[in-house]
């Protein structure tokens, strides 16, 4: 669990570092590094998936007050994906493809979800091409990380023996 | 038995209906922008950016050391432009001493105190740039303990980019003018000749990335490339801040409403260091 925790933080860490060097509503970098660590860190929650759920709304909720300035936002909305990740994990096993594929899917989920609930509590007009846009900015650099991240987190799993669902 | 089955069926529906209903007053809750952070709430937010802050210091002084060098390559060239600015600085300080000394005279005679000569400035660095992708909010690192308070203007050297929505001890939130919250309405002025034209800046296109003007005061006619800068109506925005210049002038379809396009001098995109202008006390 504590490497799973670990893997969480530099994520999170990481994304509000590297929000200050990429452009403001850039068209391909837009880093959800935190999401994609939810992804990365499912396999070694087996047989726990009641403490990766915990994480997630944890994380969800240092997101809103560190990042987003808002209250349990982000941590309901980490907490569905969590189940939705849950979900597919039981249907898909895990190797680099697969988690870039699970990657693709939920950060497209994330930002429809996110953007839905935006408009629908009247904070967003509601704009397609917007949203169209914030998904493929999304997707490149994410993808790349997450790939990288589960070569990492995969290698170090093996050299120190900790156990994951493949 | 089937009756049973139906009323069970229904109660679901029902606590599903519930559960989807808390959710979204929680989600509404949630969201609201000029929400007061709690102690708990400050204290976790100073703290995580404290960490951010302690883990992107190598980053930091590497960006800044490539920066650096960067600029170094044609320092000589700055150095002469540099020069010759400092040389009409002296002429330009002597009059605005006499412009503000006017200015305070005619503000006491009109009781005006919204001008920006009533602001003290105070600099901050940016340190997270909109997470989230919606908000597009800025984090900088003052807050509550060096004076920030909520709704101060935020400025950059280039103008007005926003103003502070939330305010923990030693971070504030700048929302940004680029945010296309509904509700996000400042009254502005053209300035054309002589006198000026006023206007709501009703909302931002990231296609264009222009402002938009409507309401607009009078039937003159609006020349491109005209200044406009805030009224100081509404006690955020102080009098005379600049938001950008006139793009383009667009009529509806019946001729009959004016919609104004601003092109904004900042560059909303990289923001790095920002100037809060503080309340004097009265």
């Amino acid at each position: 669990m504590s490497f799973s925790i670990i893997i969480v933080i530099i994520s999170f860490l990481l994304e509000g570092i590297v929000s200050k060097y990429i452009a403001m509503n850039s068209l391909i970098v837009e880093s959800l590094f935190t999401l994609i660590s939810l992804i990365i860190i499912y396999p070694y929650f087996h047989n726990r998936e009641h403490q990766y759920f915990g994480i997630a709304l944890f994380t969800g909720l240092l997101y809103d007050i560190i990042y987003t300035n808002t209250l349990c936002f982000n941590a309901i909305v980490f907490f569905i994906i969590a189940i939705i990740i849950q979900k597919i994990n039981t249907v898909i096993s895990n190797n680099s493809i697969n988690v870039a594929i699970i990657s693709f899917m939920t950060i497209i989920l994330y930002r429809i979800l996110v953007y839905f609930v935006l408009c629908l509590l009247n904070y967003l007009p509601f704009n397609a091409r917007d949203l169209l846009y914030s998904i493929a900015s999304s997707l490149v650099l994410n993808m790349i990380y997450s790939i990288l991240l589960y070569i990492i987190t995969d290698y170090i799993s093996r050299k120190k023996h900790i156990s994951k669902i493949d | 038995m089937y009756r049973k089955k139906r009323l069970e069926k229904r109660y679901v529906v029902i606590i599903i209906l519930i559960i989807i209903m808390i959710v979204f007053s929680i989600f509404a809750f949630g969201i609201r922008d000029g929400r007061n952070l709690s102690i708990f709430e400050k204290a976790m937010k100073d703290s995580g950016l404290f960490i951010e802050k302690i883990v992107s210091a190598p980053i930091d002084f590497v960006a800044n050391k490539m920066k650096e060098s960067k600029e170094k390559k044609d320092i000589y060239k700055k150095y002469k432009d540099m020069k010759q600015k400092y040389e009409k600085t002296k002429l330009l300080e002597a009059r605005y001493k006499e412009v503000n000394k006017e200015l305070e005279e005619l503000e006491d005679t009109l009781k005006i105190n919204s001008s920006l000569s009533k602001n003290s400035y105070l600099n901050a660095t940016v340190v997270n740039r909109d997470i989230g992708y919606w908000y597009n909010t800025i984090t900088i690192n003052k807050g509550s303990k060096n004076g920030i308070e909520k709704d101060m203007a935020v400025i950059t050297s280039k103008g007005l980019i926003g103003k502070i929505t939330n305010v923990s001890n030693f971070n504030s939130t700048v929302k940004l003018l680029t945010n296309e919250d509904i509700n996000n309405k400042i009254s502005v002025k053209i300035e054309i000749g002589n006198h000026y034209v006023y206007g709501i800046l009703t909302g931002y296109d990231s296609s264009t990335n222009c402002f938009q003007i409507e309401g607009i005061s009078e039937n003159t006619e609006i020349p491109t490339e005209s200044m406009v800068t805030t009224t100081g109506m509404g006690d955020i925005f102080p009098s005379g801040v600049l938001i950008g210049r006139v793009k383009r002038v667009s009529t509806d379809n019946f001729d009959l409403a004016r919609t104004v396009e601003i092109e904004p001098y900042v560059n909303f995109d990289d923001i790095n260091y920002v100037t809060v202008l503080k309340r004097e006390q009265s």
